[in-house]
């Protein structure tokens, strides 16, 4: 499912995008979750973040819209730690998302957020 | 067949329960930023945004930021926290324009799909914990016993406790993880109603 068209890619996009509101919309059944629980690394995080990802490598333009067939030798043991992270065992999908991670751009919101740029005043007072 | 009514968000509480007054806890019994701080996307309370401001943010809470690269979300009752200031500053003060423009530099930061809202449901459950906190925490008071300016402060500290209640609960309602210096307020919340949607820091 490599993002040969726009469509597709926002097919997939959508598709995280999904999970992670399905994931948002049972947080409810987690009501009774005892203080501090640390839950898993939730594959639908992994997901949106590669989705959000990827949004940002298509507005760049090196999301091309046109998919290479490839194949590989990549040790098992990688692949799997991936899919596991990723929660999904289509390894074009797989295959993808570490691309993706690894060519990922910053992030601007926390590049800024962690600058000292923009301050409010000194003297700022919060209204409410 | 009648869908689910915002009455059912309702019962989910038991106001009842609550008598006492809540007691703060010690920071060993909180959710400090650590090493298992859950890897959830971040929503930010204005308290980060003032602590930014003033150069107090902790390494912890700095380090915590970095690690959540495309997952930092802000929410819109935050986005409120710092707008009432546009219209609310003195127009003749010469320092508004400066705070005026600092406020629009932020809100111009704040992308719209990185930007999530409270629904009716999470108003509506923010509401009843904060008014059971309003009850224990002992601003429950009734009007006749009080002055103007005492109602006027028993009135402003419920709506403090509304929209942090408002804060937390949307965080729960997307799952995401809040970030806030409001250690007192979270605490209280958090003996109302567990979950691991909230990660605190102090600032420096």
């Amino acid at each position: 499912m490599l993002s040969d068209t726009d469509g597709k890619l926002s097919d997939q996009v959508a598709a995280m995008e999904t999970v992670r509101a399905s994931r948002a919309g049972t947080s409810r059944r987690s009501f009774r979750t005892p203080v501090r629980r640390i839950p898993e690394v939730s594959n639908n995080v992994v997901a949106a973040q590669v989705a959000t990802i990827l949004r940002a490598l298509k507005a760049k333009g090196v999301l091309t819209g046109r998919a290479d067939k490839l194949s590989a030798r990549i040790d098992h043991g990688l692949l799997a730690a991936a899919a596991h992270k990723l929660g999904s065992q289509n390894m074009t999908e797989v295959v993808q998302a570490a691309l993706a991670a690894f060519v990922a751009p910053s992030d601007p919101f926390v590049e800024w957020l962690l600058s000292d740029k923009d301050r409010l005043p000194a003297d700022f007072e919060r209204a409410i | 067949m009648r869908s689910e009514t915002i009455g059912t968000v309702a019962k989910r509480y038991q106001p009842a329960r609550f008598k006492e007054t809540l007691r703060y806890r010690p920071d060993s019994e909180l959710p400090f930023a650590s090493a298992t701080t859950p890897f959830l996307p971040l929503l930010l309370d204005t308290t980060y945004y003032l602590d930014r401001s003033a150069g107090r943010l902790p390494p912890s809470v700095r380090a915590l930021i970095s690690s959540r690269q495309h997952l930092v979300y802000n929410c819109a009752v935050v986005c409120a926290e710092l707008a009432i200031s546009i219209g609310l500053l003195n127009p003749e003060d010469p320092r508004t324009s400066s705070s005026i423009e600092a406020i629009h530099i932020h809100l111009d930061e704040m992308q719209r799909d990185k930007t999530v809202a409270p629904s009716s449901e999470a108003w509506t459950e923010a509401a009843i914990l904060a008014g059971i906190l309003a009850r224990t925490q002992g601003l429950a008071r009734p009007k006749r016993n009080l002055n103007p300016d005492q109602a006027c402060c028993q009135e402003g500290r419920r709506r403090e406790l509304l929209l942090d209640a408002l804060l937390y609960v949307t965080a729960t309602e997307q799952n995401m993880l809040l970030l806030s210096g409001n250690t007192r307020h979270l605490d209280l919340l958090l003996q109302l109603r567990p979950s691991h949607n909230v990660v605190l820091y102090r600032p420096i």
